[in-house]
């Protein structure tokens, strides 16, 4: 079993093939798109633990497509990965519900941590909402 | 008579203009450093691989070891362009060679017209060209021109930048697929640079600047 399934978004082809496969080496199951509104569609086909987005891409930027796939998936755990060294737009992303901001050239053994961690709190926000909804079922039946 | 220039609104443009070439810039050079991380990275695991008796194919260690050297050979010159910028804003520099600093600005602007889905195309200028500029307030202009018609061209369209020689002043023109007419440079930065600047039937930015040697 993977370490996590995961879709990484860069808009730097080399860039994102190395880390694809560094992470693919160290066990995670790994998807990439090169824009955000490719990696728009493939969060609507699957399930993904984390995402690892870019911020700075061409058609839509990494705040943008942060937004539109939390709109889509909630529980999605999006960390932010730039070259932009300033905290301003960390700070920004964080508001709009990302789960963490790392700054390029990033520590794999840090990011990989971060994706465990994005892993876990997913899996207890599904599983809350999982409890919310069968609540709701005994609510309404009156069980 | 000339109109006068207001300094302190010109120097805070040059501020805010050669903050913008360093942000980009310098990100610029940091995905760079990422790739070359990454990549250098990737080689070192491959080898700890290959020291645990996994096979490793050199030629792959050849082909990401080309890579990095490519790309720390873009890191280099983002770098030299870095620096020649710098020295746009030596005030001892009264001149400016156009055809230099449209080479430059060029390719500074080349990474956020990439980022709003625009080609750019320079075309050849006219050599032994002397303008009588800061080079910094030249550049500056050349780099607001670009940002108001990269504001409102069409995605995935071209823009154009060119100087020609009009008598005794050369025209500088941005060209492109416009949806609307593109912002104009400051007012103190064309006092400055007793430069002319209008929109061409909604589809080009003008911009006439006088020569070294033309009457004020």
């Amino acid at each position: 079993m993977s370490e996590a399934r995961i879709l990484i978004v860069d808009d730097e082809k080399e860039f994102l093939d190395t880390v694809s496969e560094r992470l693919s080496n160290r066990g995670f199951s790994v998807d990439a798109a090169q824009n955000g509104v490719e990696a728009l569609g493939k969060i609507d086909e699957v399930a993904y633990d984390a995402i690892v987005l870019d911020l700075m891409m061409p058609e839509l930027d990494g705040l943008e497509t942060l937004k539109r796939a939390l709109q889509k998936k909630p529980d999605l755990q999006v960390i932010l990965l730039s070259g932009q060294a300033s905290l301003e737009k960390g700070v920004e992303a964080m508001k709009l519900g990302a789960m963490d901001f790392l700054e390029k050239p990033a520590n794999l053994d840090v990011l990989a941590a971060k994706i465990k961690e994005g892993k876990s709190r997913r899996m207890v926000l599904v599983e809350k909402s999982r409890e919310d909804a069968v609540s709701e079922i005994l609510k309404r039946y009156s069980w | 008579m000339a109109a006068e220039i207001k300094w302190q609104e010109l120097m805070g443009g040059v501020l805010a203009f050669v903050g913008a070439v360093t942000a980009s810039a310098t990100h610029e050079i940091k995905n760079e450093l990422a790739v070359i991380n990454e990549q250098g990275s990737l080689v070192q695991e491959l080898l700890q691989m290959a020291a645990r008796g996994r096979e490793v194919d050199p030629a792959r260690l050849e082909e990401l070891i080309g890579r990095v050297l490519i790309r720390v050979a873009r890191a280099d010159g983002v770098v030299k362009r870095l620096n020649a910028f710098a020295h746009s804003a030596d005030l001892e520099r009264q001149e400016t060679d156009p055809a230099q600093s449209l080479e430059l600005i060029g390719k500074l602007f080349g990474r956020l017209a990439g980022l709003r889905g625009l080609t750019l195309e320079l075309a050849p200028t006219p050599a032994g060209l002397v303008l009588p500029a800061l080079p910094v307030l030249f550049e500056q202009v050349v780099w607001a021109c670009l940002r108001g018609a990269a504001d409102v061209a069409a995605k995935g369209s071209t823009l154009r930048l060119g100087l020609t020689i009009e008598g005794d002043a050369a025209r500088l023109l941005v060209e492109g697929e416009l949806a609307q007419p593109p912002a104009l440079p400051s007012a103190p930065l064309l006092t400055a640079l007793r430069a002319e600047a209008r929109v061409v039937e909604g589809r080009a930015l003008s911009l006439r600047l006088p020569l070294a040697g033309a009457e004020g």
